[in-house]
């Protein structure tokens, strides 16, 4: 995927001022920076939410606004901020709708479709919940729902918008040990925003760290996370510690 | 797949309740008609239908079915007043039904209804200005007041959806809030000609709480035909609104082209409940009731809530209706009054038992 020159403002407040960014297939990528740096709105930009009103976003060199929705959504899915439903559906019917892409009007759905949601649900390990309803699973749970839902879509891209921040702890390690699997195994390109920058260096092959729309640094973890680029981006002292280690950890000061 | 089947064996037998409660309500009213009587009146009619449809092969169908038993006074209640009438109520429940299935789910609100648009109100005004003005100029099945009523419903839809409108989307919020002040403005101006015309009050209150009592098949062959070509757009997008009541920006991101979806539903919806409307007048409480009742027993997927309401509001309207014109001696009560008291606290009690930690 490749970002250029990406300006977006919401009615006259720039949020995104030139952003350029190159993805490579099969990578970690961890999106941080502080609130209202632009986190989300360059997530929403990549998957096609919102559209830049200057420079363009590329998959595959197509360029993502020529892109069918539903040619898009084979691609590439996203995992949103949590948001609690109105309406009560079972888990396997959630995770069926990241089907929709594949399926035509009027058809049902196929062995193909259900064989698929059965193994996205064992992978993320919510095949057991298959018959609960939405409102009675805990929120770790639901979002492993979501991600299976989008898996279901058999992305080569996952988009992920702070998927672990309303979890404790046990479930953050669980969500991005789950991630980090089918980086790996799957070779799915994985784009998260994320607010812990401890969490990100440990699973990130690289970081993006965003500061009021633009680019601070984009690198391997070791190059992103110092002392220095927390200082300037998030404006407190960090020290940095374990750096015999391989990945960085920061406390503050 | 034995869930599917497990399904369509459901929706089957709902059905089959559906046919037979509209028998059985064939036989009641101020004059007692047997149910072997209606059914060869039935029968007789479909063999004819059927003759009609084949007949310029000369096939023979079958033996016509006997009616010299039954009193001719009774085949024509049976065929010209109350079947129509059965059938019309049946119809515009499940429309109501379908109506508020797909509002609730593009609105993502549990609380819409088929009038959440403007459409009684519009209905209503058109309708009162019909009664109030004495006009008299009938057009197929449909009579001044019932076009007027028609006209303002879709003027009064459209009205609330241009200024929901920003540029190529529609914000649902503002379609609630154009919805809600369309209709007080509406009401006022209805209230102002109820002053002014003290002698139409009955006439006009009679209208706005709905009935059925001047159904004929004119009027079902009117709405048939829109309501089955509504039910299959629907139906289809049900995959769509699944996606869309969980959220838009969601469906969006697994394919949906959630803007003209919604538009397509909107359309659709507010037609079926315009032409509803006037055929029926404001019949509260199915539209919210219907799907909200099979959401606690079938779930929110609408591949399974769409039909079931839709024959779950046919059956429902039908009884209602078969009590606002059976209960009291000599007196068709509207229809919109039994449909909120019987609808009522029976939706009540549900709501306390199945709810859970529900939003609703």
């Amino acid at each position: 995927m490749k970002v250029d020159n990406v300006k977006f403002k919401y009615s006259n407040k720039t949020v995104l001022n030139g952003l350029n960014l190159d993805i490579e297939k099969g990578s970690f990528l961890s999106i941080l920076g502080p609130n209202g740096s632009g986190k989300t709105t360059l997530l929403k930009n990549m998957c096609n939410l919102l559209k830049p009103y200057e420079g363009a976003i590329y998959i595959d060199n197509l360029q993502l606004k020529g892109i069918k929705y539903k040619d898009l959504a084979k691609t590439m899915a996203v995992v949103h901020q949590g948001s609690n439903p109105n309406f009560e559906f079972n888990i396997h019917d959630i995770v069926l709708m990241g089907r929709y892409p594949h399926q035509k009007r009027f058809s049902f759905d196929s062995k193909a479709d259900l064989d698929i949601v059965k193994q996205v649900m064992l992978d993320t390990d919510i095949w057991e919940l298959r018959e609960k309803s939405i409102f009675e699973i805990s929120g770790g749970e639901r979002q492993r729902v979501i991600i299976a839902r989008a898996l279901a879509q058999q992305p080569e891209i996952l988009l992920l918008d702070e998927p672990i921040t309303f979890l404790d702890i046990k479930h953050q390690i669980s969500i991005l040990n789950l991630c980090k699997k089918l980086n790996k195994e799957k070779q799915i390109t994985i784009i998260t925003t994320m607010h812990d920058i401890n969490l990100a260096s440990r699973y990130s092959d690289y970081i993006l760290l965003l500061d009021s729309g633009k680019v601070e640094v984009l690198d391997i973890p070791e190059k992103v996370v110092t002392e220095k680029n927390i200082e300037a981006v998030y404006g407190i002292k960090v020290k940095l510690i374990n750096e015999e280690k391989e990945v960085p950890y920061i406390i503050p000061e | 797949m034995d869930r599917k089947r497990g399904f369509f064996l459901k929706i089957i037998s709902i059905t089959t309740v559906l046919f037979l409660l509209m028998i059985f309500a064939t036989t009641v009213g101020s004059v007692k008609v047997l149910i072997r009587d209606t059914v060869s009146i039935i029968a007789s009619e479909i063999v004819y239908i059927a003759e009609s449809i084949v007949t310029r092969d000369e096939v023979y169908i079958g033996e016509r079915v006997s009616l010299d038993n039954v009193r001719k006074q009774h085949i024509f209640i049976v065929k010209n007043i109350r079947l129509p009438r059965i059938v019309l109520a049946s119809l515009v429940g499940a429309v109501l039904a379908l109506v508020g299935t797909s509002y609730q789910a593009i609105f993502k609100n549990p609380m819409a209804d088929p009038f959440v648009m403007g459409v009684s109100s519009g209905a209503a005004f058109g309708a009162t200005l019909g009664i109030v003005l004495g006009l008299n100029v009938g057009v197929f099945a449909m009579g001044t007041t019932a076009i007027l009523a028609f006209i303002g419903a879709l003027l009064t839809t459209a009205i609330v959806y241009n200024l929901a409108r920003v540029g190529n989307k529609i914000s649902t919020t503002s379609i609630l809030l154009a919805g809600i002040v369309m209709s007080s403005l509406l009401s006022a101006g209805i209230s102002l000609m109820m002053i002014f015309n003290q002698d139409d009050l009955s006439k006009i209150v009679g209208w706005t709480m709905g009935s059925f009592n001047a159904a004929n098949w004119d009027q079902v062959a009117l709405l048939l035909v829109p309501t089955l070509i509504g039910l299959v757009v629907l139906v289809a997008l049900s995959r769509e609104m699944n996606a869309i009541v969980l959220g838009e920006e969601s469906a969006q991101n697994i394919g949906v082209n959630v803007e003209i979806v919604k538009k397509i539903i909107i359309v659709v919806a507010s037609l079926l409940a315009a032409i509803a409307v006037s055929v029926s007048g404001i019949i509260g409480f199915v539209g919210l009731m219907v799907p909200h009742l099979f959401r606690l027993i079938v779930g929110s997927n609408h591949k399974k809530l769409l039909p079931v309401s839709v024959l779950g509001g046919a059956i429902f309207l039908l009884i209602c209706d078969t009590i606002a014109r059976s209960a009291l001696e000599g007196m068709d009560i509207p229809v919109g009054i039994i449909t909120s008291i019987i609808g009522g606290p029976y939706f009540l009690y549900l709501l306390k038992k199945t709810r859970k930690n529900k939003l609703i």
